[in-house]
């Protein structure tokens, strides 16, 4: 069994990774320039390097899109996935290209003449335009585009007479190098063979000696094939109808089963599961079950997704019951104690992780804020998120500060010039502070300590209106 | 009256809720309060290790949570929880006196049965170290505080139940508890309403802020204000107009 790899080029790629090919004229611009026309745009004068104006005025409907690379690097990842039915080597090569090794898999699909017809069905139904490439490395398949109709993989000798022929224009190499290899007067590729290795890596390069050997097969030339995702997706049907939720536990288990043993086998945890429940009405319902740290034994993931299937209502019977595994992360076990300490208590996360389930409570982890007002110095930090990455400083810790804060702050009545809370009047102390507003229309809060006749040492400050307010205590 | 069966009396001290004299319980058993003259009252030389202690005071009684944050910034193994606190405690002060926040939870709901639940379910899980409960309204039947004392003995937590004085009238299953008043701002007088292995009625005062707040403020003399402003972006820390700097006076109470 010989190597054979298939090169998959997209060469309008950028142009159609949003909607497919169109029969309008489009062209992807950079800047003020046209980087990429399509065959109607290119029909009428378009090509690609031309400034936009010059586009538009050759072509009055023409439609610009702007590149992103994003978008074009998830559609090559798109494709490349569904050319994973053909073989489990599938490299993608940016910007526009997917290598596909099929050496192994010809004895399965009966044959050359059956993988290329099924590559040729892909092609027809693929939303994109396409080039189809063949070789015996991935460099050369790469460059001997559109071969003549085969029945029978090519031998070397005429893979290598085709490499031959190939013009160093064509070449995908620096165009610097390009015109380096033809000054001295070489037109095509077969013309470089001949001469000593050792020479033409002195003269060109131990780069470009480097590219021909793997383009001829000297050298590996090793690719790093995608890795399939598997998420796990698993569905139970009822025979009859489900009204009661508590009759769910059976069935959640048994896929939670299943998800722990797929999860096992591939050393792998989640975060996040998702449950469908697909209703009599044509609905489907979605709970969403979090955990604080990555996790795989199915009864926890039991404990929790049945808490929070205690807080919701059915509005129809069930018909079925899905499971939704989301993105498992690679397991990543931290070391165990040898010696656990006998006192040791289990993690918070445990904890949070069933107290965030709960809508009736409000759970939050205190945190410092940058905020400037001391009211927006405060912030809680939702149970289940990570912590900061930098952490607040205190800004005036020689201050007074008080222990228990109201938010909002709650205004005072005021009685001959004197604030009252709770009918008793305030003894202000003389030292004031001032905390001006964001706004600069908005006057500075002034902040002073009082002592209330209760016993109480209070934080209150007087507005711009001159009304007061309680901040907080001491 | 008839005769006692042999074992009747193994039977009742083998109950839980049976109090056994100072000797059992020892002295010094307990977690240190941070104030020598509440822990000289305490007939365990401070706080329980677990269990639940009620603290009757009236509301809301911000020196409360000063009374605690020694043993809340105490290091050891197990998270703290705040629940149902009548206002926000400030995560600033709170780091100030040094109580780790990654380990310090806060629980609010306006549903005291999940409310309960909730605290029921962390103080009996053994995450929890101290906790902090302020009585949600209603009446506490007794059951209900059993049970939490219990869940907490299970859980190896320090469970502080803050209650109204009026609910000092009716028994409660906590071994400890004790009635809290301010007599002036920033002091607190601790007295032991109940206690096993001790005596009831014994008194101390606290001081929990500092000099300057505590003292009473002077006949109305104004003084400079302090004034904050928000610190500048970075971006723009170095103005585009050099202007001396204002003199702000720095003038202490």
């Amino acid at each position: 069994m010989s190597a054979l790899w298939l090169a998959l080029h997209f060469p309008l790629l950028a142009l159609e990774a949003e909607h497919g090919p169109r029969p309008e004229p489009r062209v992807l611009v950079r800047g003020n320039r046209v980087l990429l026309a399509n065959p109607a745009a290119r029909a009428a004068g378009v090509e690609a390097g031309l400034r936009l104006g010059t586009a538009r005025a050759l072509c009055e409907a023409l439609e610009v899109h702007e590149a992103r690379a994003d978008q074009q690097h998830q559609a090559l990842l798109r494709e490349a996935r569904q050319l994973l039915a053909l073989t489990p080597q599938v490299c993608p090569a940016p910007p526009a290209t997917v290598l596909l090794e099929v050496g192994g898999c010809l004895k399965l699909f009966g044959g050359f003449e059956q993988l290329l017809a099924r590559v040729d069905r892909y092609r027809l139904h693929c939303p994109l335009t396409s080039r189809l490439g063949i070789g015996p490395t991935p460099l050369a398949a790469w460059h001997l585009t559109d071969p003549p109709a085969l029945d029978a993989p090519p031998e070397a000798a005429r893979f290598q007479a085709w490499l031959a022929d190939l013009p160093l224009a064509e070449l995908d190499l620096d165009e610097r190098l390009r015109r380096r290899l033809q000054a001295p007067g070489f037109r095509t590729l077969g013309e470089l063979f001949p001469l000593p290795r050792a020479a033409l890596g002195k003269r060109f390069g131990v780069d470009f000696l480097d590219w021909l050997q793997r383009l001829l097969g000297e050298q590996a030339d090793p690719r790093k094939p995608i890795s399939p995702p598997r998420p796990f997706r698993e569905r139970l049907d009822f025979d009859d109808p489900l009204d009661d939720l508590d009759r769910l536990s059976g069935p959640m288990s048994t896929l939670l089963a299943k998800l722990e043993d797929t999860l096992n086998r591939h050393q792998e945890s989640l975060v996040t599961l998702r449950w469908h429940l697909y209703l009599n009405n044509g609905h489907r319902d979605t709970l969403i079950v979090r955990r604080a740290r990555q996790g795989h034994d199915a009864a926890t993931w039991l404990d929790l997704s049945q808490r929070r299937l205690s807080h919701h209502e059915l509005s129809a019977p069930l018909l079925g019951l899905g499971l939704d595994g989301g993105r498992p992360r690679p397991r990543n076990p931290g070391l165990a104690e040898l010696f656990p300490d006998p006192g040791a208590r289990p993690p918070l996360a445990g904890l949070l992780e069933k107290l965030a389930g709960e809508p009736a409570l409000g759970v939050y982890r205190p945190d410092r804020g940058d905020g400037h007002l001391p009211e927006e110095t405060e912030r809680g930090r939702a149970p289940l998120a990570s912590p900061p990455k930098t952490a607040a400083d205190d800004q005036d810790s020689d201050q007074d500060r008080p222990l228990w804060l109201l938010d909002p702050p709650r205004p005072l009545t005021l009685r001959d010039r004197v604030p009252h809370w709770r009918g008793r009047p305030l003894t202000l102390f003389p030292q004031e502070e001032r905390f001006s507003q964001p706004w600069h229309d908005l006057a500075a809060r002034r902040y002073r300590v009082a002592h209330h006749p209760d016993g109480l040492c209070c934080w209150v400050f007087e507005d711009d209106q001159a009304r007061w307010w309680l901040q907080g205590f001491f | 009256m008839p005769p006692m069966p042999p074992d009747f009396l193994q039977q009742l001290l083998a109950r839980r809720d049976t109090w056994w004299g100072r000797e059992s319980t020892g002295s010094g058993q307990g977690q240190s309060t941070g104030f020598a003259d509440l822990d000289r009252i305490l007939a365990g030389g401070g706080w329980p290790e677990q269990g639940l202690v009620e603290l009757l005071c009236p509301l809301p009684c911000p020196a409360v949570l000063h009374l605690l944050l020694p043993v809340l910034a105490s290091d050891g193994p197990g998270a703290r929880l705040i629940a149902n606190p009548p206002m926000r405690p400030s995560a600033t002060m709170l780091a100030r006196a040094g109580v780790p926040l990654d380990d310090l939870l806060i629980l609010r709901s306006d549903d005291r049965a999940t409310l309960l639940r909730a605290s029921f379910e962390a103080i009996a899980g053994d995450t929890v170290r101290l906790a902090l409960l302020w009585a949600p309204g209603g009446p506490l039947p007794a059951g209900t505080l059993r049970r939490l004392h219990l869940g907490a003995q299970q859980g190896r937590c320090l469970l502080i139940l803050v209650r109204p004085r009026q609910a000092g009238q009716q028994p409660s299953p906590a071994p400890l508890r004790l009635d809290l008043s301010c007599p002036a701002p920033g002091e607190l007088t601790v007295t032991v309403h109940k206690q096993p292995g001790g005596r009831a009625g014994q008194y101390c005062h606290l001081p929990l802020l500092p000099e300057h707040l505590r003292r009473r403020p002077p006949a109305c003399r104004e003084l400079p204000a302090l004034t904050r402003r928000p610190t500048p972006e970075p971006a723009l820390r170095t103005p585009l107009l050099r202007l001396p700097a204002p003199a702000i006076p720095e003038v202490r109470p």
